[in-house]
């Protein structure tokens, strides 16, 4: 096991570099570049070529593809990630703020996600093809199947609205709301509910699959022979499903949050943007919109990095579980 | 067994055959038994059907006349069940004609994924543990730990937009899943007995994929494939909500639901109607992707 | 709400269709005359709570390139001029300002004792360094070429500033009208670094709000300025305790905000305008104004057939551009009279334009050797007259427009293909390179009819080397006359004599046609009945420039 790991740790390199090629690459499919958004600004600006010129030369986009790939990567190794276009700031100062809000906002999601799927799971395997299976599965199927802009603006109309203020339509937190002048209860109450209304539609959004997942890997285990052996044992059923096979069943379940989270992630895009929520998904955008390949390539080299530790922990899994699979 | 392969091709070709049609008995037996996946079922047929269909169907051409006189007509208005948009055109017609693109999608994107997926998979797992195992999967990797979203937004923006070109780089982003299972599918089967059994008798190896390994992981394969066909139904809709999706005319669920979002207090059935049909349509798919695999899961045999 | 200047991209009103461009040049404003006038008068406090549509480019005055960026340093900043609400300049730094026999000096008196938020002094040492480092080589700004004819600036004495011109400038209120840095602050630092100094995110001027926090993603905050050298003649002014800027991308969410008493104000997209004014009558105040700017499809000159005035001049007549205002705009717009709208004091009343005339459209065409063939489209030389739109992608209303269009187009025998795209992808693929027949974008213009210079003249027709042309005349039209009549405009002082010389312009521009001018947005400033003193500036409706003016009823 620890020789696997060091092997698929030592992996991780080469995924990297082929990370960074794409993540480069990408973005020479673009024709233009930044210098366009932030010159356009002024109609007289955009009339001297020049100017169009010295911006390029000066961010170095007029070298060899090769050598600005080199400098990128070579700069990242030193940590530095290098300097937003539109922004004027070191990428890094662009991403800072926005990088945790976007992962307290999907970690709270993925921990209700769990806590939510795993019991749904658990009734709709004991109760296979039973009506209350049926009922499990098309709630989990129903949450995936709906745009999740859709379902935002439902949201936003439909409950914000008429929520007489309690809950509101966009933002992170009430202005003024702090430990120091509040204390922690209400600063508590205050950030719930301004993640209320996204948390319903990430949420919402991520169960069926693991709801689904649940209910096959309870399915499997129920199967198994120390779970025959248990209920031969005449051990009462309780005992035999929420103390041998859940157990057992949530340890693959477990496992896939690498994947889940990387989706949650991409999907912050649109979450993000509808909900004036300050994170990674509406810095992706207008990175995209601004042309602002530093950025770019830095949130999805960063969101890659944090996925791949993400899919170690599957593999790492997967081999504990299934031991039919070798890797050497 | 003593008497090792007396048998001709051509037997066990027949053989098989008949061994087929009962595993596919059975299956459609198991398949029928879950109702949620046969109302999956009947749905997707209808609604295929009205995409084929369409010009037969829509009481409007794909592109209708602008008729100012009759913008947001509610719903139940003389000759528009579902109202009119904000160009006065009937919105039912409308999402006939746009159920051909935003059906094909999920198919389209799916093919070219399963077609990548499988082959890189197949390939990658045959050569299990092998430096070609460890290239194809570390680009499979890179481009499945980059958020699938934030690849999609940022390549279609570069792009010149067409309906296909979404189809195609929603397929591009979303084969890894595919060539993991199938992989997976290989690693475990390669070590079972026939597998062992045909190499001994000096099977080749591009024989012993396409002939004994890959008709085993057929399975996961549809199963994986008709679940994500929705993924890309969705992704089509985010595309469309950041102004990335079919250009008009052509015309998709997706695109008339972003566009709708400007008249939501207006007319809130343009928003209602389209955001309803890609949610019956991924449930549907969703409903017999699960009802496909619990009828193809030999272990689930009761 | 017009946020002082207009982006690149997405529109500073949150109405207009998502791809504008800022028109001439900058302007920062205050003056005069409250809209209602209250009836317990001004008084200080409160705290205003307005949208920003995303995070700011940066809060450098002579760096900046957004609209975003612009509402807050134009609070935050002081220039030298002003504009009434007759457009007219008054001062703002300036004290008084003068052309000198020569012709070729301007003069600028500033008024002495305005004080920086640090407390240092302004003095003509900062007016030059900061006009000095938007015209030094390693500026990398958006600002150059519009101090292109300022050959020179030299502080006369501590509150006297030359501006040496090489030639004659009418516009030059508009171009030299940035926020004032303060000198002192950038001791040796290389304009080339400039981007990287603190101030570039941390504001200081001497304007009447004071820099207080942003928050990237979400807020920026900014204070009263109790000490603004104007406070006094503008009767205590400012009054709003403390401006919350909210960054909210979505309309949508905009709306919703505006509905939940989130925000203060905000311009809804043109099919909420009705539903708001009737549900919620007394409860959101409208101010209404035409926009100083339009929608407009710029036709390529250079390309065959449309080489042929009469082939762009049919391609204008064959719009109902009425029914499309109705259809894609819910009315909300009028359709522009002449490149200078109404609200401008150069517009031209008695323009002759190019109506909805579909017959004469097709008499156009057959003078232009087209017949019309068996499919209802005309043809020549066996080419049937095919031609395609390039929109940007993600705005009902350019859908709508160019849907219309497209139908319109159709009946008269020509056919026209849409392609949406994204509005980048436009630009450098299509735009520049020149690849295009037809494309719709946005366009805002300057308080000065020079303006139109950025569009129309032939100087900035040409490709450069790579055969792009940047410049905003993508329609690559270089009419002499014109150009000549743009240039001689810049030089002339005279007013009146200036409004004859754009008007002779715009005459040739309509009968050229590189252009067909769709629609001047009638846009709809909400805001919330406790905010009082709004003033509404023609063309820009509740401008931030006079919300020094606004104060808090509660």
């Amino acid at each position: 096991m620890a020789r696997y790991l060091t092997k698929r740790i030592l992996n991780m390199i080469p995924l990297l570099f082929i990370v960074t090629l794409l993540s480069f690459g990408i973005m020479q499919l673009a024709p233009g570049g930044p210098e366009y958004v932030i010159l356009s600004a002024e109609a007289d600006a955009m009339s001297d070529p020049q100017q169009v010129e010295a911006l390029r030369e000066k961010w170095g986009l007029n070298d060899p593809v090769h050598i600005q790939y080199f400098r990128w990567v070579g700069n990242m190794l030193q940590g530095d990630f290098g300097k937003s276009y539109y922004y004027r700031l070191p990428v890094k100062e662009v991403l800072a703020s926005a990088l945790p809000n976007t992962i307290r906002l999907n970690f709270f999601a993925l921990v209700l996600i769990y806590a939510i799927s795993i019991p749904l799971g658990v009734i709709s395997a004991v109760r296979q093809y039973s009506k209350t299976d049926m009922i499990v599965t098309a709630t989990a199927f129903a949450g995936q199947a709906a745009p999740s802009f859709w379902v935002a603006s439902l949201l936003i109309w439909g409950v914000a609205m008429n929520s007489g203020g309690l809950i509101p339509t966009n933002g992170i937190s009430t202005p003024g709301i702090t430990f120091e002048t509040y204390g922690w209860l209400s600063v508590l109450a205050d950030r719930a509910k301004y993640m209320f209304l996204p948390l319903i539609v990430i949420v919402f959004g991520g169960l069926t699959g693991l709801t689904r997942y649940m209910r096959s890997s309870m399915l499997e285990v129920l199967r198994e022979d120390y779970v025959r052996t248990a209920r031969a044992k005449g051990l009462a059923e309780k005992v035999v499903i929420y103390k041998h096979a859940l157990r057992n069943a949530v340890l693959p379940i477990l496992a896939v949050s690498g994947g889940l989270l990387s989706s949650l992630v991409g999907g912050s895009v649109i979450i993000e943007n509808v909900f004036s929520w300050p994170g990674i998904g509406r810095v992706a955008w207008q990175a995209v919109n601004n042309r602002d390949y530093n950025v770019s390539m830095a949130v999805m080299l960063l969101s890659a990095v944090l996925t791949m530790i993400g899919y170690l922990l599957v593999d790492i899994a997967y081999v504990w579980v299934d031991p039919r699979i070798k890797y050497d | 067994m003593a008497a090792p392969h007396l048998n001709t091709e051509a037997e066990e070709q027949l053989q098989g055959l008949a061994r087929e049609e009962s595993q596919f008995r059975q299956f459609v037996r198991r398949f029928a038994r879950n109702k949620l996946a046969v109302v999956g079922l009947v749905i997707l047929i209808i609604f295929y059907a009205v995409a084929i269909f369409a010009p037969f169907i829509a009481s409007e051409p794909l592109d209708a006349r602008v008729n100012l006189a009759e913008r947001f007509q509610p719903p139940g208005s003389p000759g528009h069940p579902l109202g009119t948009d904000n160009l006065g055109r009937d919105l039912l017609s409308r999402m006939i004609w746009g159920s051909r693109i935003s059906l094909s999608v999920g198919f389209v994107a799916m093919g070219v994924a399963v077609l990548l997926g499988t082959l890189v998979g197949s390939i990658a797992g045959y050569y299990g543990g092998t430096w070609i195992d460890i290239i194809l999967m570390r680009i499979a990797e890179a481009i499945d730990v980059i958020p699938v979203f934030f690849l999609l937004v940022t390549v279609v923006s570069v792009l010149e937009p067409s309906v296909y070109n979404i189809m195609i780089v929603i397929g591009l982003t979303s084969w890894p899943g595919l060539a993991y299972i199938v992989r997976g599918q290989f690693l475990s089967l390669r070590q079972r007995d026939f597998t062992e059994a045909s190499r001994a008798m000096g099977a080749t190896d591009a024989r012993l994929i396409f002939r004994h390994i890959l008709p085993n992981a057929v399975a996961p394969i549809i199963v994986s494939a008709t679940l994500r066909i929705g993924g890309a139904i969705l992704s089509e809709a985010g595309l469309s909500f950041l102004g990335l999706g079919a250009p008009p005319p052509a015309v998709s669920w997706g695109q008339i639901l972003s566009v709708s979002r400007t008249f939501l207090k207006q007319a809130p059935w343009l928003m209602f109607w389209p955001g309803l049909a890609i949610f019956i349509t991924v449930l549907a798919f969703n409903f017999v992707g699960d009802g496909i695999r619990d009828a193809l899961d030999p272990k689930l045999k009761r | 709400m017009v946020l002082a200047a207009c982006g690149p991209k997405e529109s500073a009103p949150p109405a207009s269709p998502g791809t504008e461009q800022q028109g001439g040049t900058q302007t920062q404003t205050p003056s005069t005359s409250p809209s209602d006038t209250p009836s317990s008068g001004p008084k200080v406090g409160g705290e205003l709570n307005l949208r920003l549509n995303q995070d700011p480019d940066n809060l450098n005055p002579i760096l900046s390139s957004s609209a975003y960026g612009s509402a807050i340093y134009g609070l935050v900043y002081s220039s030298l001029f002003d504009f009434d609400v007759d457009w007219s300049p008054k001062g703002d730094l300036a004290e008084s300002w003068d052309t000198l026999d020569d012709g070729l000096t301007f003069r600028v008196k500033l008024r002495e004792g305005v004080l920086f938020h640090n407390g240092e002094e302004l003095t003509s040492e900062d007016v030059v360094f900061t006009m000095k480092a938007i015209k030094h080589p390693d500026y990398t700004g958006p600002r150059a070429a519009s101090l292109a004819s300022v050959e020179d600036i030299v502080a006369v004495d501590r509150y006297t500033v030359d501006f040496k011109l090489s030639e004659p400038f009418a516009p030059i209120f508009t171009n030299i009208n940035y926020g004032i840095l303060q000198a002192k602050l950038f001791e040796g630092t290389e304009i080339g670094d400039l981007e990287n100094h603190p101030v570039t995110w941390e504001p200081i001027g001497t304007g009447p709000y004071k820099f207080k926090e942003y928050v990237r993603g979400q807020y920026a905050l900014l204070e009263r300025n109790p000490d603004w050298f104007r406070s006094e003649e503008e009767g205590g002014a400012p009054f709003i305790q403390t401006i919350r800027m909210k960054v909210i991308p979505d309309d949508q969410t905009a709306l919703a905000a505006l509905e939940n008493g989130e925000l203060d104000v905000e311009t809804p997209t043109p099919a909420e305008v009705k539903r708001l004014l009737t549900e919620y009558e007394g409860r959101l105040m409208p101010v209404q104004y035409e926009r100083n700017g339009w929608g407009y499809i710029m036709i390529n000159t250079t390309k065959e057939p449309l080489t042929d005035v009469r082939i762009r001049q049919a391609l204008t007549y064959a719009l109902d551009r009425e029914a499309i205002v109705q259809g894609a705009l819910d009315g909300e717009a009028v359709v522009p009279p002449g490149p200078l709208p109404p609200v401008s004091w150069a517009y031209k009343p008695d323009l002759q334009t190019i109506g909805y005339d579909p017959a004469k459209a097709e008499q156009l065409l057959q003078e232009a050797g087209f017949t019309k063939g068996a499919d209802g489209i005309y043809q020549k030389d066996g080419q049937p007259l095919k031609l395609t739109l390039y929109a940007s992608s993600g705005s009902s209303l350019i859908e709508a427009l160019t849907t219309m269009a497209r139908q319109m187009w159709q009946d008269v025998g020509i056919d026209v293909t849409v392609q949406l795209m994204d509005f980048n992808a436009m630009n450098e693929n299509h735009l520049q390179p020149g690849n295009f027949d037809m494309a719709f974008q946005a366009f805002n213009l300057g308080l000065d009819p020079d303006s139109l210079y950025a569009l129309f003249h032939g100087s900035l027709a040409k490709p450069n080397a790579a055969g792009l042309v940047t410049s905003f005349n993508r329609m690559r039209y270089d009419n002499p006359e014109v150009n000549a009549l743009l240039e001689e405009g810049r030089r002339e002082s005279d007013p009146d004599k200036r409004k004859e010389i754009y008007g002779e312009a715009q005459q040739i521009i309509v009968n050229d046609a590189p252009v067909i001018l769709m629609y001047s947005n009638l846009y709809t400033d909400f805001h919330t009945p406790r905010v009082k003193g709004i003033v509404n500036f023609p063309g820009a409706g509740a401008t931030l420039d006079y919300l020094y003016q606004w104060w808090i009823d509660e």
